[in-house]
């Protein structure tokens, strides 16, 4: 029993205009859903949010900020921001203590790094980089472990942290990459590999 | 006890009753309020199966249940004769929900729900009005409307509970693949009980009669 039930409805809504206002009304409501998809998820096509962030990536739409990082040796890396940049940058998101999807990540590197080794006037200017998302553990001692334990070399492979929770932010939220806990003490996020150029 | 002194306490017990009612509807349209502190908004938000089958509807509970704390109101009355004018039988109110419930349905806005705060606002507002607008829409209903209403919910939120459990990829960056499944299941449930209530609603002598002015 609702206490609150008023009376019946008694208005003016056998008028003709009344259902002419309703259907003018629900009509814009369902042009303006259809239009809002349509543009969303870039014609019925990208329903989630990975799938736009790699259309946006296809398209060149995607931005790395410049943001303060520090490198395993304690100094300030300026990464793409510095002067003279490199070509390009191959950035990938780990914490050290991940068990799963960035000692996959590693080994790639590793890959990527004898490559760039081995020919290195074709490499010329193109740097890795992997940039650290848990900025409680891994300060410069945890990742020069990390760097020791990948066997990274650093003029072809630096490891680094965002300087501040302010750049972190930025740099993720830019890249479109989310970092999610797992409730276990580690992380969720995304293993991709950004191409920085340009 | 005399019938007078049964009348009596018939009458203090149903004035009990209304004033807890009301105290539970207070509380009802305040609780979304919680959404305001980061460490409740998060520890909520933080599962999937929270976020969709606990907090949309409590968002919509809390906007039904405004609008019933203030139907009384002078202003809002004569908002109400106004905007009654816009929702004939009915219709704007149940296409508001069914727009409301596709959108927030969709992986991707769901995500960004929790990454941009103007698209939370959007959440909130829009599922709250839902409600707002469902505690005097659903009785200018006639049975069809009531039974598109119904339906069209019901079937879409199976449809993405189904989705949500049977796609092996994980469709929120945000929410694991398990919590996906649960919140599947869940939706599916929730499914079942909306078409419950609604046709309960259907079957009640006069439903769909208190239409029948316009």
């Amino acid at each position: 029993m609702n206490p609150e039930r008023g009376a019946p409805d008694h208005s003016s809504d056998g008028t003709r205009r009344a259902p002419l206002a309703s259907a003018l009304l629900c009509g814009l409501m369902l042009i303006g859903l259809v239009a809002g998809l349509h543009r969303w998820t870039d014609g019925f096509e990208r329903w989630t949010f990975e799938s736009r962030r790699q259309w946006q990536v296809a398209q060149g739409l995607l931005q790395a900020p410049a943001v303060d990082l520090i490198g395993s040796d304690g100094a300030p890396l300026a990464a793409w921001a510095a002067e003279p940049a490199a070509r390009a940058w191959l950035v990938d998101f780990i914490y050290t203590r991940c068990p799963s999807v960035c000692l996959s990540l590693g080994s790639h590197y590793q890959q990527m790094q004898r490559e760039l080794q081995q020919q290195p006037n074709t490499a010329a200017g193109v740097r890795l980089l992997s940039v650290s998302i848990d900025r409680a553990h891994d300060q410069p001692p945890a990742l020069a472990r990390y760097a020791a334990l990948q066997k990274a070399d650093s003029h072809w492979w630096r490891l680094a942290v965002p300087a501040s929770d302010t750049d972190a932010t930025a740099l993720l939220r830019a890249l479109g990459v989310v970092v999610v806990p797992d409730g276990l003490g580690g992380f969720n996020h995304n293993g991709a590999i950004h191409l920085i150029d340009g | 006890m005399t019938a007078l002194a049964w009348r009596r306490a018939a009458a203090e017990w149903r004035a009990d009753r209304s004033r807890a009612v009301r105290w539970a509807m207070i509380v009802l349209a305040a609780l979304p309020l919680i959404l305001l502190w980061p460490a409740a908004r998060h520890l909520i938000e933080a599962r999937m199966s929270w976020h969709m089958l606990a907090e949309f509807p409590l968002l919509v509970a809390a906007g039904w249940a405004a609008q019933r704390l203030t139907s009384g109101w002078a202003p809002l009355r004569r908002l109400g004769r106004h905007a009654r004018g816009l929702d004939w039988h009915g219709w704007s109110t149940a296409t508001w929900c069914a727009v409301v419930s596709i959108v927030w349905m969709i992986p991707s806005a769901l995500d960004m729900a929790l990454i941009d705060g103007r698209v939370a606002i959007a959440k909130c507002a829009s599922l709250w009005l839902a409600g707002w607008l469902l505690a005097q829409g659903v009785k200018r209903m006639p049975a069809e409307v009531l039974l598109f209403l119904i339906g069209n919910l019901g079937w879409m939120m199976a449809t993405a509970g189904l989705l949500y459990i049977e796609t092996p990829a994980q469709l929120c960056v945000n929410y694991g693949q398990a919590d996906q499944v649960h919140t599947g299941i869940g939706l599916v449930a929730w499914a079942l009980v909306i078409g419950a209530v609604g046709i309960r609603q259907l079957m009640r002598p006069g439903a769909g009669d208190e239409s029948a002015s316009g």
